[in-house]
């Protein structure tokens, strides 16, 4: 019997490990570590003999921005892969000294030797999600944050809490690189429901004071079924991060500054995240792929909106599906810059407000916590302001009738 | 200018036969409106509990293979709403009453062959490949005399000859 050729495993995941050993991160001309990311380019510069370079933007390098209407089934890059371990700490020799230092890559992915000094670094995927195939560098300074957090707490000052106004300091922001994923998505969606199109608008007089306007309309059954291809959607992959309630916390403040310019995004290297902090992702694609699904749904029903518009008493969609044929996941570090306050609520608990800058367009936005007791106050007054002018209307006009 | 006031809504309430207890109690409503309006507001503009991600805006999405059906159902006539009851296009986050989503997690070529890899070995054992010997002997095996002689006449249910 002659043998059959193998058939070519289908490409799920996209290979962006670096197969680099974790340790030094070093300059490619002169080795030394003390590298870091010049000004607010791409661009990563020796602190020792100067020497730069460029990270490689991951659209051309894996092609993420091509081939949507291609995709087949789920593909993701490896640092988008499921979380297999839980150990955020990791063990890495020195290659200066031979010491061993540990990195707590729950916050960061890189530490310094604390005996020959030099930096030691996360330099490939590791299982537990903390590094990401992607990172957008901050582009919006410290400086400039400062002053945009202040701006806008500044004109919110009235009805925030005493205590907020006293303790509010804009030095007080930190940078971070918070975890998401990018989608791309290969979908079909099929819409049906029922449209109106206004005939004939007439009013009739219904009373001796009263009239009554009636509308006519044809009705129709709608049905429309496309191809959609969506590139770059960002969703959260921390946990703590996508649970948006706005009785319990203020994390769509969080939300509110995306998008970003992922197509901007360089593969990830330590040496871009410099003194910033980062989250570490929790989340893997199987818990945030519902929620992606249903923003294609919305999508979907957007983009078929300027089709529908001769319906102009509107159409009540009754039936929606969406077949997700393929879909490509990619991880990234975004950058945000954070106020936080912590309010003690009357029952007890926290809630912590946000002010937020979108690191890359400067984008802000931000919860301020309220003095609800001056803000009812004020309300009262202006009603009562309102009533010492409505209300002898009102009188004359009941006694008029 | 108090007394001006006065005169605009005497004028106002006098105008049409009826309508001066409503508006009387309209000018009674407005200051609690009022109030309401000015907390929302503020509240909002602090809080800002209602912003959010606006991906179905931001996010770069190329339609196509368009197919449309419009087919004309019947004519309605005296509507006292401007707009279609349930109107629900322009309000893309609001699921419509039956949604489905569906989901390839593996490439097309590869499912279906896999989906036929299950269907065949979710398949019971063909009785063909039973033992023969555990079937009764067929009629047919049997010696002819042992069957019941042929009755030329009609069955008793044949229909009656027309």
């Amino acid at each position: 019997m002659p043998e059959q050729p193998e058939q070519p495993e289908p490409v799920r995941e996209i290979d962006t490990t670096t197969g680099r050993a974790h340790g030094h991160d070093d300059c490619p001309q002169c080795g030394s570590t003390e590298v870091s990311r010049k000004g607010n380019t791409l661009s990563l510069i020796c602190g020792f003999c100067r020497y730069e370079w460029v990270g490689s933007r991951l659209e051309d390098t894996h092609g993420l921005g091509e081939g949507i209407g291609a995709l087949d089934g789920r593909t993701y890059l490896s640092g988008a892969a499921d979380i297999t371990s839980a150990d955020d700490l990791v063990t890495i020799k020195c290659q200066g000294c031979g010491s061993e230092v540990v990195v707590d890559t729950a916050r960061a992915l890189e530490a310094r030797c604390h005996w020959c000094r030099s930096i030691l670094s996360i330099n490939d995927k590791i299982p537990n999600g903390a590094v990401p195939d992607g990172i957008l560098p901050f582009h919006i300074t410290k400086q400039d944050a400062m002053a945009r957090i202040g701006q806008f707490a500044g004109k919110r000052k009235f009805f925030a809490l005493k205590k907020f106004r006293s303790e509010f300091k804009a030095e007080n922001i930190m940078g971070v690189y918070m975890p998401y994923m990018t989608v791309d998505g290969n979908v079909t969606a099929t819409l049906h429901g029922a449209g109106e199109v206004l005939t004939r608008k007439y009013t009739v007089q219904t009373g001796k004071n009263s009239r009554t306007t009636y509308y006519d309309a044809n009705v129709y059954d709608v049905a429309r079924q496309f191809d959609l291809h969506v590139d770059d959607l960002i969703v959260e992959s921390s946990a703590a991060r996508s649970n948006i309630d706005n009785r319990a916390n203020t994390n769509n403040i969080i939300n509110s500054i995306l998008p970003y310019d992922v197509k901007n995004m360089v593969g990830f290297d330590s040496n871009y995240m410099g003194d910033f902090s980062a989250e570490k992702r929790d989340l893997n694609i199987d818990d945030v792929a519902r929620r992606a699904h249903a923003q294609f749904l919305g999508m979907a029903r957007e983009s078929i909106r300027d089709d529908i518009r001769p319906y102009d008493r509107g159409v009540s969609w009754t039936h929606e599906e969406l077949e997700v044929h393929g879909s490509r996941w990619a991880s990234v570090f975004l950058p945000v810059w954070l106020y936080s306050y912590a309010e003690k609520q009357g029952d007890g608990s926290m809630m912590v407000h946000y002010i937020a800058v979108n690191g890359r367009n400067g984008n802000v936005m931000g919860s301020v916590p309220v003095n609800k007791g001056r803000l009812f106050a004020v309300s009262a007054l202006v009603a009562a302001a309102t009533a010492a002018v409505a209300w002898p209307l009102g009188i004359a006009a009941l006694a008029a009738g | 200018m108090h007394m001006d006031l006065q005169i605009m809504a005497t004028t106002l309430a006098t105008s049409g036969d009826g309508g001066s207890a409503f508006f009387g109690i309209i000018l009674f409503a407005v200051p609690f409106i009022v109030g309401w309006f000015t907390y929302t507001t503020f509240y909002r503009r602090y809080r800002n509990q209602d912003k959010r991600y606006l991906f179905e805006h931001t996010t770069a999405a190329q339609r196509s293979n368009l197919n449309r059906g419009d087919t004309f159902v019947r004519e309605k006539k005296r509507q006292r709403s401007s707009t279609i009851d349930g109107r629900n296009d322009d309000e893309p986050l609001t699921r419509a009453a039956h949604s489905r989503v569906r989901e390839a997690l593996e490439p097309r070529k590869t499912q279906e062959e896999r989906l036929a890899q299950e269907a065949r070995e979710a398949q019971p054992p063909r009785d063909a490949q039973a033992p023969r010997d555990a079937q009764d002997p067929r009629d047919a095996e049997q010696p002819r005399d042992a069957q019941p002689p042929r009755d030329a006449e009609d069955p008793p249910h044949a229909p009656p000859p027309v």
